[in-house]
């Protein structure tokens, strides 16, 4: 919908019947808009910006500015700046390196590999099970004398003996061969269901014209889902900071070791806010989020240019 | 279309389909190993658990399973507790969310009137632009509204139309012909009737597998209740309370276990037996050509 340059026509008397019933129904779903997200948007910002007297100060910003110098009282004992790096080193091992090769998966589940719905029940287990008892199951096997604990072992690796997340130097490369793992095969539900939208026949031709597997995915395939990759890709760019709050589970809610993530601390900070029996800190939370935002915003706009000039012709 | 299959005689598809099926092979092992041994350790003595938690059980101790039932609690609520609440949450969750992005997609992508490219800009800004950091700000307004640890209320802050789900229901409703509608107003229908009776029904595969896709995240989501309703516990979040707690008891492990499997089953039914249905009817964006 190319909303900008639309030139608005006037509304026909028919179309003008029906506004009571639209603006009816979209009634509900704007209002609730307008209090959960513009509202608590607005009042975050002005948290920013005020202090306990309500008059306009920048002490939350000077605050923020001497986390990522390194001060981590409001930080819940983590550093900053390490933990942002960490986000977004995890956001790119997602978006460089995971989300093609879940792209090629995908599509070889989608072309029935042997075994390919028993394959696709088995990576689902993960997310059915829940973050909860996934990573509480994997906390067990990296345990001193946990199965993964055991065979990293056997080649000869010095490991820390309470596990492989008591340690800093094994926390976080725990952390990211499991993302890695668990990543590599592709069960996208909606790239899948892009796939099965593209005609059989348009294979079929370009296997009666001599193509293989590789030149029909990449000449074929791919060119005909681009825009649901695009929108996929455009909507990842927008977790840039915050996805990844499950490593609260990983470390019991602690962030130590060097695990700690923007997702985890911010999830950390609402937490520790919503069982504060006194007044609690919105200042710093606010602050450091408008920050984060302004980071980031900027990152994602490059991202979306990059992706809308890749996949040329697409509606997100 | 030809699958791909490891019989092919082209050598490049062969390899492709031998390489790929041994990965996917490892991974699927990976993926299942935790839930087995979940399973395995389930059905031992704490004994047993606690000499060596990676041999395969030879007590079959079933009695945890019942324990489950009888004596696994968090805060004083018990696992039929937790399960009714994982329940409502789940029911009530999803269907607020789907029906609040349905009215929205459905009002933008069928009609025209003032204020529609506004609303179709909104929603694409929200979805695509990150603003972080107001997860204190939402926090204070709940309470302030009275809707933290109030499951009467609380809905209303999860009815959110303006998320990925209007994504996916903008896309289907643009794609019901016209022609549809038309005919029904010709038959004399209202704007409701047309809405609940024609077109909402052409759209069911979709809402269905949005909704279960839904049902999976929310079944799991300890997040929210962690902040909005602890007193309420749902299952993911007893679990995780249960397993880090310590005034919970280290020897109760094997029940852990057991109510851990139990609490996975339903929702693993739920999604082998409608995999087909979610696979083919999620899609965001079109298809080029």
């Amino acid at each position: 919908m190319n909303v900008l340059n639309k030139k608005v026509e006037k509304y026909s008397k028919f179309e003008k019947k029906k506004f009571p019933f639209v603006y009816a129904f979209i009634a509900f779903p704007v209002i609730q808009f307008l209090i959960f997200w513009v509202y608590v948007n607005f009042s975050s910002i002005m948290f920013a910006f005020l202090n306990k007297e309500n008059a306009l100060c920048f002490d939350h910003f000077v605050k923020v500015f001497e986390a990522f110098g390194g001060d981590t009282m409001h930080t819940h004992d983590v550093n900053l700046l390490e933990t942002l790096f960490r986000s977004m080193f995890l956001w790119a091992l997602d978006f460089v390196i995971l989300f093609p090769i879940g792209v090629v998966t995908t599509y070889i589940l989608y072309r029935r590999l042997l075994g390919h719905y028993i394959f696709r029940v088995c990576y689902i287990i993960p997310s059915l099970m829940g973050a909860v008892m996934w990573t509480q199951l994997i906390r067990y096997l990296v345990m001193n004398g946990g199965a993964i604990y055991e065979a990293v072992k056997v080649f000869g690796i010095e490991l820390p003996t309470d596990g492989l997340f008591a340690s800093g130097k094994t926390a976080f490369p725990t952390i990211i061969i499991i993302k890695i793992v668990m990543g590599l095969v592709g069960n996208n539900a909606v790239l899948t269901g892009a796939f099965s939208r593209v005609p059989d026949e348009i294979y079929e031709s370009a296997e009666l014209d001599g193509a293989g597997f590789w030149r029909t995915f990449i000449q074929i395939a791919v060119p005909c889902v681009w825009s649901t990759i695009a929108t996929l890709l455009t909507f990842s760019l927008c977790s840039f900071v915050t996805a990844d709050y499950n490593i609260y589970l990983f470390t019991q809610g602690t962030g130590i070791n060097g695990t700690a993530t923007i997702g985890f601390l911010l999830y950390k900070i609402t937490y520790e806010i919503s069982k504060s029996d006194g007044v609690p800190y919105y200042g710093f939370p606010a602050a450091l989020g408008l920050v984060l935002t302004v980071i980031t915003v900027p990152v994602v706009l490059f991202g979306r240019k990059i992706i809308e000039s890749v996949f040329a012709d697409v509606e997100v | 279309m030809k699958s791909i299959s490891l019989k092919k005689t082209g050598a490049s598809e062969k390899i492709t389909a031998i390489v790929f099926f041994i990965l996917f092979v490892i991974i699927a092992f990976l993926c299942i190993y935790p839930l087995f041994w979940a399973f395995n350790n389930s059905l031992k003595t704490f004994d047993d658990y606690r000499q060596n938690s990676f041999t395969i059980t030879n007590t079959w101790s079933f009695s945890n399973y019942g324990e489950v039932f009888t004596s696994f609690e968090y805060d004083d609520v018990n696992y039929f507790g937790m399960l009714f609440n994982s329940l409502w949450v789940v029911v009530v969750k999803v269907f607020v969310n789907v029906a609040s992005s349905a009215m929205l997609a459905y009002a933008i992508a069928r009609f025209r009137f003032p204020g529609k490219e506004l609303l179709y800009v909104i929603v694409i800004f929200v979805n695509t632009i990150p603003i972080i950091g107001s997860g204190p700000a939402a926090f204070k307004l709940l309470d302030f509204l009275g809707m933290v640890e109030n499951p009467l209320t609380i809905w209303i802050s999860w009815a959110s139309g303006f998320d990925f789900a209007f994504i996916v229901l903008y896309g289907y409703f643009k794609g019901v012909s016209p022609a549809y509608s038309e005919a029904a107003y010709i038959d004399g229908a209202g704007e409701l009737r047309t809405f609940f009776t024609i077109i909402l029904p052409q759209v069911v595969p979709c809402l269905v597998a949005i909704m279960i896709t839904q049902a999976i995240g929310v079944w799991n989501d300890y997040g929210t209740i962690m902040i909005y309703l602890r007193e309420s516990p749902n299952l993911a979040y007893g679990l995780y309370m249960y397993n880090t707690d310590s005034r919970y008891a280290e020897n109760s492990k094997p029940v852990y276990f057991a109510a851990a499997v139990i609490s996975a089953i339903p929702i693993i039914i739920l999604y082998a037996s409608t995999q087909n249905l979610i696979l083919t009817n999620m899609t965001a964006g079109g298809l080029k050509g």
